[in-house]
């Protein structure tokens, strides 16, 4: 698993908690995929895209998980439920 | 079809034969009537310029859905640097009209629907999606006007749509029918309404639990039996037929407004675009308005151009533009002004691809850019008035100054700056009058308060996207709020000098 962060110039979510969470879980650690973690909406971490262009790859930008507004504490649980099961959140 | 030229722009409304009254009166040749025609002109300028090599990168883009050239207005963005373009197209016609051109109403609602419809039908199983994309290959085709169409007239606004005495205050479905709905109510305000080909509706409000007849998107032609218009009045409408080009002021363009009347209009299945989805209507409502807070920093400051510009040649005619007050003042505007292209231009480059593929603005920035928009063309016409002074509101009209008795004298007696023919300095205080408070002071200044919603909305939006917990995050670590006190107290120490 490999983590994208934007620059932080303005996050409504914490990154790094975020970032930490997926890390600590060993299943998520040995997958082949990309998270990009934007702090908000503008979604740098993904070069401005709401939604990943491929499947291995999630976007987080800001409240958004793949274009789906979601609340902060629901991101991790639902970005592990998407690639345990590869289901909408 | 390629991109229709004006003429052919002018024929095609006029084939609509729509069903338009002013003053009272069903209008036949509404393409010439002299109150509408300069909006129409306006219009037309979108088709002029985009066939000119010398704008076609502002005013045409590529369709992602055919691979044409098209006129931009058409366009689903699918870039920042497409949103930016807009700003600037829009930039381009305010200066070319100085006034409202009303062709972006429709672009932002293609645009604001284009990933409603998707959402909806990830959501719901519906196939809105692809009859919209249908539809706006249509309207890309065939070079088309759509009107965007919102604002319902709302009655008391204290209530939902579905609690008004009269259900009719809300546009909604008043039947369901194996081919298509039935729709009843009108939109309100309607720029360009009755120069538009096209009419795309949407919810105007957050449609809640009870208003499901009220979340209702759909398309229909212009002339649709049981559509009618009722023409908006301007201030100064009538100098327009008095056959006089200087006391209009700006002759050639103008905006125009009208409420529309949908009086059992049938839609097809297949030009409904949502018919009941509540949960999405908020969504519409957001979008299109986001998209349209965005325009605004195009379209004002292009007119805002003309203003400085026109203020600058009153002062000129004055023979005061070398008071170093009047230059502060010109630059003042031109600073206003410069300041809200930023924020069009900001929320432009911000923008994000959306799941459904086209860009949207940035959210918070499009209202930044409004809600300085609801502020800033008045300050630059206040500017405008005190430089322009007096005159420009108590001068005779163009009859006495050709009149036999009173002409010589009304020449001789406003002369400015003396190489300045007295007529020429008549054009520019009308051409500011017009601007300030004339008829294309309904776009530039009320249209700057309300279009778009009116400036609560945006401090809402401001409020609900500006991430405070962030900010006083930001200050609590800068300040230490919450770290022990008892280290504190053990490294104070007096100043030396004290």
């Amino acid at each position: 698993m490999r983590i994208v962060f934007c620059g932080g110039c303005n996050p409504v979510i914490d990154r790094v908690a975020l970032a930490d969470e997926l890390r600590a879980d060993p299943a998520l650690a040995a997958l082949d995929v990309e998270i990009d973690i934007s702090g908000c909406s503008r979604s740098c971490a993904a070069g401005q895209q709401l939604a990943g262009a491929t499947p291995d790859v999630l976007v987080v930008a800001g409240r958004h998980l793949d274009g789906r507004l979601l609340e902060p504490s629901e991101l991790a649980a639902a970005i592990k439920r998407r690639l345990s099961t590869g289901k909408e959140t | 079809m390629a991109l229709r030229t004006p003429e052919d722009f002018v024929q095609s409304i006029a084939d609509l034969d729509l069903e338009i009254y002013l003053f009272g009166e069903r209008l036949d040749d509404y393409v010439n009537h002299p109150v509408i025609k300069p909006s129409l002109n306006c219009i037309a300028m979108t088709y002029e310029l985009a066939a000119k090599p010398e704008y076609e990168e502002l005013m045409t883009a590529t369709s992602h859905l055919t691979g044409k050239r098209i006129n931009r207005f058409t366009h689903i963005h699918q870039s920042t640097d497409d949103l930016v373009k807009k700003v600037k197209m829009q930039r381009l016609l305010g200066q070319k009209t100085g006034s409202c051109f009303q062709r972006c109403v429709g672009m932002d609602a293609i645009n604001a629907l284009w990933s409603v419809t998707w959402e909806t039908d990830q959501a719901r199983g519906t196939d809105y999606h692809e009859r919209f994309r249908t539809y706006v290959q249509f309207l890309q085709d065939e070079d088309l006007v759509a009107d965007g169409a919102m604002t319902d007239v709302k009655g008391d606004r204290g209530k939902s749509p579905s609690q008004q005495a009269d259900p009719d205050l809300y546009l909604h479905i008043v039947e369901r029918r194996d081919d298509g709905i039935v729709v009843r109510g009108a939109k309100a305000h309607q720029t360009g309404a009755c120069n538009s080909h096209e009419i795309l509706v949407m919810p105007t409000v957050a449609m809640r639990e009870g208003d499901e007849d009220y979340a209702v998107s759909f398309s229909t032609p212009a002339n649709a039996p049981g559509i009618f218009y009722v023409y908006g009045r301007q201030s100064c409408d009538t100098r327009k037929v008095e056959e006089n080009e200087l006391d209009v002021g700006n002759a050639r363009f103008g905006g125009h407004e009208a409420l529309m009347v949908f009086d059992d209009v049938f839609v097809p299945w297949e030009r409904v675009y949502m018919a009941g989805e509540i949960e999405f209507s908020g969504a519409l409502v957001e979008r299109f308005a986001g998209f349209h807070r965005q325009s605004y920093g195009g379209c004002k400051v292009g007119v805002g151009d003309v203003l400085i510009g026109a203020t600058a040649l009153a002062a000129e005619y004055n023979g005061a533009a070398r008071a170093s007050h009047v230059k502060d003042k010109i630059i003042e505007m031109t600073h206003l002004n410069e300041t809200l292209f930023s924020c069009g231009i900001a929320c432009s480059a911000e923008g994000v691809r959306m799941p459904a593929g086209n860009y949207q603005i940035d959210m918070l920035l499009a209202n930044v850019c409004k809600q300085n928009v609801t502020r800033f063309p008045y300050e630059i016409a206040r500017l405008a008035e005190d430089i322009a002074g007096g005159l420009m509101v108590t001068m005779p009209s163009a009859q006495d100054l050709f009149a036999e008795k009173t002409g010589p004298w009304v020449e001789k007696l406003l002369a400015g700056q003396c190489d300045t023919p007295t007529i020429d300095r008549m054009r520019i205080m009308r051409l500011v009058e017009n601007i300030t408070l004339g008829t294309a002071a309904v776009g530039y200044r009320t249209e700057s308060m309300h279009g778009a919603g009116s400036p609560q909305a945006q401090r809402i939006m401001i409020a609900r996207q500006s991430n405070m917990e962030h900010k006083k995050e930001l200050a609590r670590e800068l300040a230490g709020v919450g770290k022990p006190v008892d280290a504190l107290k053990a490294r104070l120490r007096k100043p030396a000098s004290v």
